[in-house]
């Protein structure tokens, strides 16, 4: 007996295994940016620049399956929804990856190598990074249960960014202008961690997605 | 062994008056799948009967042109038709085995052949029967009736039956057309299969059947060939307006 379909079903789970090698990708260039942190060493930001181009090409290459299997395939259904949701996915994946290149041109152009800055940057890598790790389980597990709790984790890396910008606002008090200028400009690089965790929200949103078939709003 | 199996340069096709292929140039690559569309009328299954000289049988039939099957052209006189129709084999619009045993249908050619050990023949058709995955579903009743298998079942059978002349080339006239849906998705696997070991060239009325199982598609119109490309350009970057038209359904 022949299994219906069952070149379309392993073309399927093609594009799911690259999304899953894209989460992996993208958790990379966050080990990468906690070891500049750690070692102070900018050669390491350059790598995280070589390894966004990697990630940019495994999102290329999930759009090109995806849009061919829309086009041969007439998907449908549960099917159609899981095509759309790597599209969504690689999107997110892409802008979280994007974030870490930011941060560490930042680091390049001006070699800030403030200790409290660094270990702000560290603190809020590794709370994203368990969020990144377990939104990309959930969704190989199709987990919605599990979505949802990572969707809650994104009020704690809230908090924690908003203690930092607290703190950086207090030394800026007493700061002079150059100071206060370099604060502003970490904030903006800490806000891009806060933003990765915005990005985990909606990943959360397209695995219900795909598993319940509905539209949610978690943000 | 050469990767292309079938050069077909300039080949022009007249029934009686009436000129159904307007110089058509074409090259086919070994263990791939072809599809050829394009509206009724159009000369897709005229092309392909050119390709194990089936028109031959038409009265009235010329053509013009070559049609290399392996560098050598079928046409010219000193050809071996029977050689080879057996090198390319075909499967029809219907389902078409024999009145017999659904071994007899499969051991038929062998035995054409000269082949007469059963041991050979069991081979044979249980090899071909697995090839064509029908063995699972039919080993109990194989010396049973072919005509009481279901439509899918007898087209796989039709498929078996080629296979069993081991043949290089599978020609495929709208093979699912007379099938239900399940049938045909059976089919569309089954030649997702198949290409691994044989070259297949499939008329088909179904765009999305040539999209889900091709790797080449070719389209034509009015018995010219207007365009030929992988699959996955034609059906995301067709660089003929004509063909944009016919698969998002704007004629045709």
């Amino acid at each position: 007996m022949t299994a219906n379909r069952r070149h379309f079903v392993e073309e399927l789970n093609n594009l799911n295994y690259k999304v899953l090698e894209m989460g992996e990708e993208t958790l990379k260039s966050y080990v990468r940016l906690i070891l500049v942190c750690k070692t102070k060493d900018l050669d390491l930001a350059e790598q995280i620049m070589e390894q966004d181009k990697l990630i940019n090409e495994l999102e290329v290459s999930i759009n090109v399956d995806a849009y061919l299997l829309i086009a041969k395939q007439c998907p449908v259904a549960s099917d159609l929804r899981r095509i759309i949701t790597a599209l969504k996915i690689s999107n997110e994946l892409e802008r979280i990856a994007d974030y870490t290149v930011n941060i560490a041109k930042y680091m390049i152009a001006t070699k800030n190598n403030n200790d409290q800055f660094l270990e702000n940057i560290t603190s809020l890598s590794t709370i994203f990074m368990d969020m990144l790790k377990r939104i990309m389980e959930a969704f190989e597990k199709e987990d919605v249960k599990l979505a949802l709790e990572v969707n809650s984790a994104d009020e704690i890396l809230d908090k924690e960014y908003k203690k930092t910008v607290k703190n950086l606002i207090k030394t800026a008090k007493t700061s002079s202008d150059e100071e206060i200028e370099e604060a502003m400009r970490v904030l903006i690089v800490l806000k891009q961690i806060e933003r990765a965790g915005d990005h985990v929200t909606n990943i959360a949103e397209n695995i219900v997605y795909l598993v319940n078939g509905k539209r949610v709003e978690l943000n | 062994m050469e990767n292309t199996v079938f050069t077909i340069n300039n080949l022009n096709l007249y029934y009686d008056q009436f000129q159904a292929l307007y110089g058509i140039d074409m090259k086919i690559k070994r263990n791939e799948v072809t599809a050829l569309i394009g509206p009724s009328g159009c000369g897709k299954s005229t092309f392909l009967r050119c390709l194990n000289r089936m028109n031959d049988l038409i009265e009235g039939c010329n053509i013009t042109g070559e049609v290399k099957f392996n560098e050598k052209d079928v046409y010219m006189n000193s050809y071996d038709v029977i050689n080879l129709r057996t090198k390319v084999g075909m499967v029809f619009q219907k389902p078409n085995p024999f009145p017999m045993s659904i071994y007899d249908n499969i051991a038929y050619g062998p035995r054409c052949q000269g082949i007469k050990d059963k041991k050979v023949l069991d081979d044979i058709v249980k090899k071909s029967l697995t090839k064509a995955a029908l063995y699972d579903e039919v080993q109990d009743r194989i010396k049973g009736s072919a005509m009481s298998l279901s439509g899918g079942q007898q087209q796989r059978l039709c498929i078996a039956r080629a296979i069993a002349m081991e043949p290089e080339v599978i020609l495929m006239d709208e093979p699912t057309s007379a099938l239900d849906p399940i049938a045909t998705l059976k089919i569309e696997e089954l030649i997702n299969d198949l290409k691994k070991n044989y070259t297949i060239i499939i008329v088909t009325h179904s765009m999305q059947q040539a999209a889900r199982i091709s790797d080449k598609t070719a389209f034509f119109l009015m018995g010219v060939l207007i365009e030929n490309d992988s699959t996955n350009k034609i059906f995301t970057q067709p660089k003929n307006k004509k063909t944009e038209d016919y698969i998002t359904g704007r004629f045709g």
